[in-house]
């Protein structure tokens, strides 16, 4: 029998974009509307099946990088990838996430990633314009859409994450 | 210790292990765990066996190990039942050991500063945002009155422009009604007298007379079967189609018999008649070598003849269909002697179709009545008749265009 394989993967972002409530959705399949901030870093585990290999997801939800408290790198120490969240109706956290991803390459080197625009859900107040998701495609990066509400990407968000850590 | 009291120093070492829930681990260079102790349930680490591979054990050190750095922090660790935990790891000859520090009370204390701080953020964004769309909206808005005030000055612009060519055709139409007249015809006195008030700025009624040589006096009522410019149109073109056989050579003939002169200008007016406008008309000629009055009434109101005695008669013959409804209509005339002293009224529907406050018609018996009583000292007979009609609409809006001629045959 092949051993278990463990990869762990950082939850990256600005507060309150969703990152814990996509953990939530992916690992427990719930979600609730109340708000609360992660303080330091919470980890859970979500196992996977990658053709016919079961794979520990080991998910550091990290607390989001706001104006006073920037993201400890230390965190990312050994991670086999990272997941970059942003809040669709609010374009600042894009810039944090395009940020975060910047200073995570300086420090630990081209580790895969997947953007994800949560909130989709929300599309009446989706303030992200069309051409900056165009741009985002033209360099590569391939915005996911996602709404850990709904649950609408989060499954396929992931698991193309896991399929990339483990090439 | 070094500069502590040994009771100081344990003291402080029990304050740590009791406050901050101590549990350890050692760790193997084959990453394995070789010992463990201290607080471990505390940290949810109940079940945890040595020899195994630590990183299935602890998922927390997943990716930590081999260390890279001695000694090595990880701060605020969420663990199993909302625990968190320091994680402090060093190194030395008897492995790589990991020490857990509950942090949990100072979480929670920085948990309810940051959470009113980002809620208070949150707040703030989405207030800015509702300001952006606000002023978005306004913006919009203030562009929405700049055009709807622009289309209002342009509205209010052509309305004034409407307005002036709609006073000058005013003018310009009552010009087409001739003054009234006063003299002969061959040897007999005759006076004519109009009247035409357009109910709005311009009508379709039309009076008219003229004389065609020395002996013969023509007269016309008319009214389109519309009002406002296309009337008004209509109104003009068939007085100037009249007035253009004045001068034919055959005009004592078109006039003499004015069921021909009729004929005439229906074909004309029928032609190409696409907005299927007609014009009732009530044309009479006076001659005064016979002192036969020979009329043609196309779906007129009938005249009303006052004899010299006071007796009113209709002229009541009819001579055809409204001009401009078929070009192959046809027209017959009928005539009636003239003595002095008689006054030949023809008027417009909108004389016998003036309405009071309760709806009811001013009506053609009104009308006869105003013509036995005659004249009275000082008024003329249509003076009486309009005054009669703005008594009976009691200051009602005039609904119809008013045309009247009135034609006496003097006694001399």
């Amino acid at each position: 029998m092949t051993a278990t394989l463990q990869k762990k993967i950082c939850m990256l972002g600005a507060f309150s974009v969703g990152k814990t409530s996509l953990v939530r959705r992916y690992v427990e399949s719930v979600f609730s509307d109340t708000y609360l901030t992660t303080v330091g870093v919470k980890i859970d585990k979500k196992t996977v099946d990658l053709a016919g290999r079961a794979v520990n997801l080991i998910l550091w939800d990290l607390a989001g990088e706001d104006d006073i408290s920037a993201l400890r790198l230390s965190y990312l120490r050994g991670a086999a990838g990272y997941v970059l969240v942003a809040d669709g109706t609010r374009p600042a956290t894009l810039d944090v996430a395009m940020s975060l991803r910047g200073r995570v390459e300086a420090d630990y080197g081209p580790l895969p990633f997947v953007l994800l625009l949560n909130k989709n859900d929300l599309a009446g107040q989706w303030a992200i314009p069309d051409g900056d998701m165009d741009g985002l495609r033209t360099n590569g990066w391939w915005p996911r859409a996602t709404s850990a509400r709904t649950g609408e990407g989060v499954e396929e968000a992931f698991m193309d994450l896991a399929v990339r850590t483990v090439r | 210790m070094r500069g502590l009291p040994a009771p100081v120093a344990h003291r402080l070492n029990a304050l740590m292990v009791q406050e901050r829930a101590v549990a350890w681990l050692r760790i193997g260079a084959d990453l394995t765990l070789l010992d463990a102790g201290g607080e471990l349930d505390h940290y949810g680490l109940t079940a945890i066996c040595r020899g195994e591979p630590v990183g299935e054990q602890a998922l927390f050190l997943e990716g930590l190990l081999p260390l890279f750095e001695s000694p090595y922090v990880v701060p605020s660790i969420g663990l199993t039942g909302d625990i968190a935990a320091d994680v402090h790891i060093h190194e030395d000859a008897d492995g790589t050991w990991v020490l857990l520090l509950d942090v949990t009370a100072e979480r929670d204390a920085t948990r309810r500063v940051q959470q009113k701080a980002y809620d208070m953020t949150l707040l703030q964004e989405k207030e800015a945002l509702l300001n952006r769309r606000l002023e978005a909206v306004n913006a919009a808005l203030r562009e929405t009155q700049r055009e709807l005030e622009a289309s209002r000055d342009l509205a209010r612009q052509e309305l004034e422009r409407k307005q002036l060519e709609l006073a000058e055709a005013r003018t310009l139409q009552l010009a087409l009604a001739p003054p009234p007249y006063r003299g002969r015809i061959g040897a007999r006195a005759v006076a004519v007298d109009v009247v035409l008030e357009p109910a709005k700025e311009v009508g379709g009624d039309l009076v008219d007379h003229f004389r065609i040589g020395n002996d013969m006096l023509v007269f016309l009522l008319g009214d389109v079967s519309d009002k406002g410019a296309g009337a008004a149109l209509m109104m003009a073109r068939t007085h100037a189609l009249f007035r253009g056989l004045i001068n034919r050579p055959d005009a004592p003939w078109l006039f003499r018999a004015p069921e021909n002169a009729v004929g005439l200008v229906n074909r004309t007016l029928a032609e190409g008649n696409a907005g299927c406008m007609f014009v009732t008309l009530l044309i009479a000629t006076f001659d005064a070598a016979t002192n036969r009055l020979t009329y043609t009434r196309a779906g007129h109101v009938p005249p009303f003849l006052r004899r010299c005695g006071g007796a009113v008669e209709r002229l009541g013959a009819a001579g055809g269909l409204p001009l401009g409804l078929s070009e192959d209509a046809v027209y017959a005339s009928a005539a009636v002697t003239l003595a002095p002293g008689d006054e030949v009224l023809t008027v417009t529907d909108g004389i016998t179709e003036a309405m009071d406050q309760s709806q009811c018609l001013f009506g053609e018996e009104r009308v006869a009545g105003v013509m036995r009583r005659g004249c009275v000292a000082g008024t003329s007979l249509l003076q009486q008749l309009l005054a009669g009609v703005r008594a009976f609409e009691a200051g009602g809006m005039q609904s119809d265009d008013i045309a009247a001629v009135l034609v006496t045959i003097g006694t001399s």
